[in-house]
């Protein structure tokens, strides 16, 4: 009944859309516009020699940011016609430092030569990268920030962090809960193809788990709570491969402070106890895991996206010999694709992927929140959430919440509503239907559903504007409410 | 309970949905107005020529760059339907026109590439090099063959000023979706975006400025 009736508020969503999306397309082009073609570059113009390069308006970014940017030295012979100078305005617009850059050439000292000047005006490169809130039947409420200035102090080094603090749980024996997270990175060291960051995280963790009831019911009489504390940094050093391709190897270390309760058992609706393995050593122990990232990220707009692929490969490891406590490793994957197949109708295909083998501590395993996001998420890897997700094809997939393997695969439409040139900038319609599952290794002492399978659901509104991008979905809003 | 909460969210949800999106025809920004214009048609050897132009393409702000020194291009893409089935064109053409000043000879070197072949004129007035970069003379843009006497045709055109590559584009807004030291696949932070991102964000356009413009309909007569 329930599941019905979430599926009709979709259809009706649906249906909404459709008739937006109606009165929308009165201006239309033709649909067949689809050759777009391109001619080969080939240089031309008369041949320069670059004298010098002068640098104007930069009041607080370092001007060897701007220079390190610039695909043209002092010295070089060209053509004034080559892609270089073509290229020069985004390539300093890339650096995300400037609201506009603009850039001339004037006569230099002897014929031939020219002097280039790069006009830049900055912009405030404060971003705020996420919002951490809601309140759950387990927690009353939690808040957070996240944020980062992408140029602190000009030197072009991107300092950020965050904070969660969520109120004192309603399981038994449940506390405050609080996490905090420092990152510093520099994308390009000296101007080369090499990027580093650093980050330190501590949280204070009130971590539920189930000790009573059905497994659909998120009641927080039916948890109880342990506190456990993480302590530790993580650091990278990224090497740019190509423009829109980085690899980063990555080490972590943390010390973990676990008060596990004696032998915690869950009471099954039959009378049972079975024994619950929290997936943490009791007291001290560490983590230290070494670990790959790969990302390839080729849309033209990553936030209304129409056209591109975005990848995400990470793969990490723990094991005693670097100081591990626990012998772990995990692969975490995700492929993305956009394609439009008319005007201002945008498809994709959404994969995610993710396993993890050994003894890895708790919050290492999948979350059911990491891949279902009409669930509660880990806010900054804190637990706030008890309810399970919908069991909409009735396959027990509320039963698992934390596991070993995971995958969503997911549809999605959008519907381009606008494109203005201040203000909002853009929106989309979207909707998205997808399958995914969440399965575990291990025995949890009740049974449990082999490959669980059940649907994601979700529809929204997503918004580019001058002041940042805004996201408005069902499966949010699903996320934050006492369900 | 639960399914009564879920229902209260999607309603929320709903509410929330149609209070903030925004109309859609008020909001169409002028990069997506179609254009219509009275072009020149006519039959030269075996081929449909057009003359048309295009200077609007040329604000204040783009005329003054073209002196900058750095090279400017303007990109036509022209797409001849029939007007009975204009789901897919009958023909397609790309004309690319670009210029650069020469700082020390003080002349404009305008390069035009399409379906004439290659051209290269200098030329010192910038007002001459501007209607070089504007104009179509009798260009070219189907076969007689794939137009038949009798239905109406039209032609729609594309025209974009420093059209950026979307490579380029990619690279601009990277920053977007990278913030600083995070891994995005880290399993302690959300696997998927956020809800909200807050920051100065200029627009970056595919191009500094694009027209779309379609023809008046037009028909092959018999001789």
């Amino acid at each position: 009944m329930g599941a019905a009736r979430l599926v009709a508020a979709a259809i009706a969503t649906c249906a909404a859309l459709h008739l937006v999306g109606g009165a929308g397309t009165a201006a239309a082009q033709p649909a067949g516009e689809v050759p777009v073609g391109e001619l080969p570059r080939d240089p031309f113009g008369p041949l320069i020699v670059i004298e010098a390069i002068e640098v104007v308006g930069n009041t607080w970014t370092a001007e060897q940011h701007i220079r390190r940017a610039l695909p043209v030295r002092p010295g070089q012979t060209l053509r004034a016609g080559d892609d270089r100078l073509r290229a020069a305005r985004f390539k300093v617009l890339a650096l995300g430092y400037f609201r506009d850059v603009d850039l001339r050439m004037r006569k230099g000292s002897t014929r031939g030569h020219v002097i280039l000047t790069v006009r830049v005006v900055e912009r405030g490169t404060v971003v705020l990268n996420r919002l951490f809130f809601g309140n759950t039947l387990v927690t009353p409420w939690w808040a957070g920030l996240d944020l980062t200035e992408r140029n602190f102090f000009g030197t072009g080094v991107g300092v950020g962090g965050a904070f969660v603090v969520a109120g004192k749980g309603e399981a038994a024996g449940a506390g405050d809960q609080h996490a905090y997270q420092l990152r510093i990175e520099d994308s390009t060291l000296f101007g080369s193809a090499l990027g580093a960051h650093v980050s330190g995280y501590y949280a204070d963790a009130s971590e539920p788990y189930r000790v009573a009831g059905l497994t659909d019911d998120g009641a927080a009489a039916n948890f109880a709570a342990f506190d456990y504390r993480r302590a530790g940094g993580r650091a990278g050093l990224t090497l740019n491969l190509a423009p829109l391709s980085r690899l980063t190897a990555l080490a972590r270390f943390e010390r973990v402070y676990a008060d596990l309760p004696e032998a915690p058992t869950r009471t099954l609706s039959d009378g049972r106890s079975v024994p619950i393995d929290l997936l943490l050593d009791d007291g001290d122990s560490r983590v230290a895991t070494v670990g790959m990232l790969f990302e390839r990220d080729t849309r033209p707009d990553p936030i209304l996206p129409f056209a591109g692929d975005h990848t995400l490969v990470l793969a990490e490891g723990g094991a005693s010999p670097i100081g591990s406590s626990y012998d772990f490793a995990t692969l975490l994957v995700r492929h993305e694709r956009w394609w439009t197949v008319g005007p201002g109708h945008v498809v994709s295909l959404h994969m995610t992927g993710g396993a993890v083998v050994g003894d890895a501590p708790l919050f290492e395993h999948l979350h059911v929140g990491d891949i279902n996001r009409m669930v509660s998420p880990r806010a900054l890897g804190l637990v706030v959430s008890t309810t399970p997700p919908f069991d909409l094809l009735g396959t027990g997939s509320d039963e698992i919440t934390y596991g070993e393997l995971a995958g969503l695969v997911e549809g999605q439409y959008a519907y381009r509503l606008f494109r203005s040139k201040r203000g909002v900038y853009g929106g989309d319609l979207f909707v998205g239907a997808g399958l995914w599952s969440l399965t575990t290794t291990r025995d949890l002492g009740v049974d449990t559903p082999s490959f669980p399978v059940d649907l994601l659901l979700d529809a929204g509104l997503r918004l580019d504007t001058e002041i940042g991008i805004f996201e408005l979905s069902l499966a949010n809003a699903l996320g934050r409410v006492p369900l | 309970m639960r399914w009564g909460a879920t229902a209260c969210a999607a309603a929320l949800w709903l509410l929330g949905l149609a209070a903030l999106a925004p109309r859609p025809a008020a909001a169409q920004g002028a990069g997506n107005d179609i254009v219509i214009k009275r072009m020149g048609f006519a039959e030269r050897g075996r081929n449909l020529a057009l003359t048309t132009s295009f200077t609007e393409i040329f604000d204040r702000e783009a005329f003054e760059k073209i002196s900058s020194g750095f090279p400017t291009t303007v990109v036509v893409r022209l797409y001849l339907y029939r007007k009975a089935r204009a789901d897919a064109p009958v023909s397609f053409v790309l004309v690319q026109l670009e210029v650069v000043y020469d700082l020390w000879d003080e002349v404009y070197v305008v390069r035009s590439r399409g379906p004439l072949g290659q051209k290269q004129v200098r030329t010192r007035s910038r007002a001459e090099a501007v209607r070089a970069l504007s104009e179509l003379d009798q260009m070219p843009i189907a076969s007689l063959d794939d137009i038949p006497i009798g239905p109406h045709h039209f032609v729609a055109m594309v025209v974009e000023l420093n059209p950026v590559s979307e490579e380029l584009l990619a690279e601009m807004r990277r920053w977007l979706s990278r913030p600083a030291g995070e891994t995005s696949l880290d399993s302690s932070s959300s696997f998927f975006g956020s809800f909200v991102s807050v920051f100065v964000n200029p627009k970056l356009e595919q191009a500094d400025r694009t027209l779309r413009i379609r023809s008046q309909p037009f028909y092959r007569a018999p001789r």
